[in-house]
């Protein structure tokens, strides 16, 4: 009987400092959210400033039935090019890479920037994604994996695929707004 | 007086990394540059006081069967409430450390002071316990991002150091540096700790930190490996 009331004891109290806990961590959810999410926003809209600095008048559009799961959202800006965010699968690294490609209205990548890298080794994310600029959806499969950081090069490299693919889609389906 | 001698303790005399030799993995990733390094340390004292405020707070409530159970969930609660925080006011910082920030809740000294020295004292001396152990974390990576940062990158909390950008060491910035800086350094603190520093008595079941709560289940403990050994 004693035992069984140390075991009941145990359990209480681990249940209770796990609620107790949670609820904490929701009342502190409850005003950060906010707060995160338009950091979040702010942040895209420099990005997207950044991949297409002549482009204007972004408008995010639908994403296409069968777009990459990579695919976070797209916008399109009034000259015709397209702004693709991205964010690679967790199952490659410890955390998701943000990433930011923008595609000019003749197909080619215009610029592309990181805007989370969480992985310890850096594959140089400010000098490594310049290697793509210029690419088409035909020929970025061309450009070589970084030495030592093969798994982020290489979810890089998908990722500008997927971007593409995207593209692709929208365009041959008609946008879909 | 002994109020100040527990925070004191911290900082030198059982520095968490340079004496007990905890906390050693974000201690070599994160002392590659100053601010990483201040903005690591910070982030772990702030974990490390609250949690060791609210351990000893707990401490005749939580049973020992699951107290470890406890701490980690008290520990992880406080990991998170840090990195909310951190990403909605100081996004930049939350970037820069990365997955490190997450992996607080694993850190040696957190576990290490709740189980040692919370569970066992009040409120007030766990408080000050919390805040001298995390002051002596902060100080040694800030001691060894400086040697490695200066010497290896040539700068200074990011800004440039003009006469030594010819004469940098890059390995000190590569981990086989930060091994070579972290030996340094714990030889130095020996130096100057000369027999003040804690010593090990012995390595058999009484120099355990679980002694106690092992001691209990002594006899159930030695039965069952009798068993397994026949």
């Amino acid at each position: 009987m004693k035992k069984l009331n140390e075991n009941a004891k145990s359990v209480i109290v681990l249940t209770v400092i796990c609620l107790v806990v949670t609820a904490l961590l929701a009342v502190t959810n409850s005003f950060t959210s906010p707060v995160i999410a338009r950091s979040r926003a702010d942040k895209i809209q420099k990005s997207l400033k950044s991949v297409l600095p002549s482009a204007e008048g972004f408008e995010e559009i639908e994403l296409p039935e069968g777009a990459p799961s990579t695919v976070k959202s797209v916008y399109k800006a009034a000259d015709g090019s397209y702004a693709v965010v991205l964010a690679t699968m967790s199952s490659y690294s410890s955390g998701d890479m943000g990433i930011t490609a923008g595609v000019s209205p003749d197909g080619k990548l215009e610029g592309v920037t990181i805007t989370s890298y969480r992985e310890s080794k850096d594959f140089g994310k400010d000098t490594y994604p310049l290697n793509y600029i210029g690419v088409t959806g035909e020929n970025y499969a061309d450009v070589d994996a970084f030495a030592g950081v093969t798994y982020s090069s290489k979810a890089f490299k998908k990722a500008i695929g997927d971007a593409f693919a995207v593209i692709k889609l929208i365009e041959e389906g008609g946008e879909i707004n | 007086m002994k109020k100040l001698k527990i925070f004191l303790n911290g900082l030198l005399k059982e520095n968490p990394v340079l004496v007990l030799v905890l906390g050693t993995c974000p201690t070599l990733a994160m002392s590659v540059s100053v601010i990483n390094a201040i903005a690591m340390g910070l982030a772990a004292a702030a974990v490390l006081t609250c949690s060791n405020m609210v351990i000893s707070l707990l401490r005749k409530v939580i049973p020992d069967t699951v107290r470890i159970p406890c701490y980690i969930v008290v520990i992880a609660g406080f990991v998170t409430l840090v990195q909310m925080l951190m990403e909605a006011y100081l996004p930049d910082l939350y970037e820069m450390l990365g997955v490190y920030l997450a992996l607080i809740v694993v850190n040696c000294i957190i576990l290490g002071r709740a189980e040692m020295f919370a569970n066992k004292h009040n409120v007030l001396e766990s408080a000050l316990d919390g805040l001298g152990m995390g002051a002596g974390f902060t100080l040694a990576l800030l001691a060894m991002a400086t040697v490695r940062e200066v010497l290896g990158n040539g700068s200074f909390a990011g800004m440039k150091i003009g006469f030594l950008q010819n004469y940098r060491i890059p390995i000190l910035t590569a981990p086989p540096g930060g091994f070579l800086v972290f030996g340094c350094l714990i030889a130095l603190v020996a130096y100057i700790t000369r027999g003040k520093a804690p010593q090990r008595k012995s390595f058999d079941c009484e120099g355990c930190p679980s002694a106690a709560f092992c001691r209990k289940d002594k006899a159930s403990c030695g039965a069952q490996a009798e068993t397994e050994a026949n």
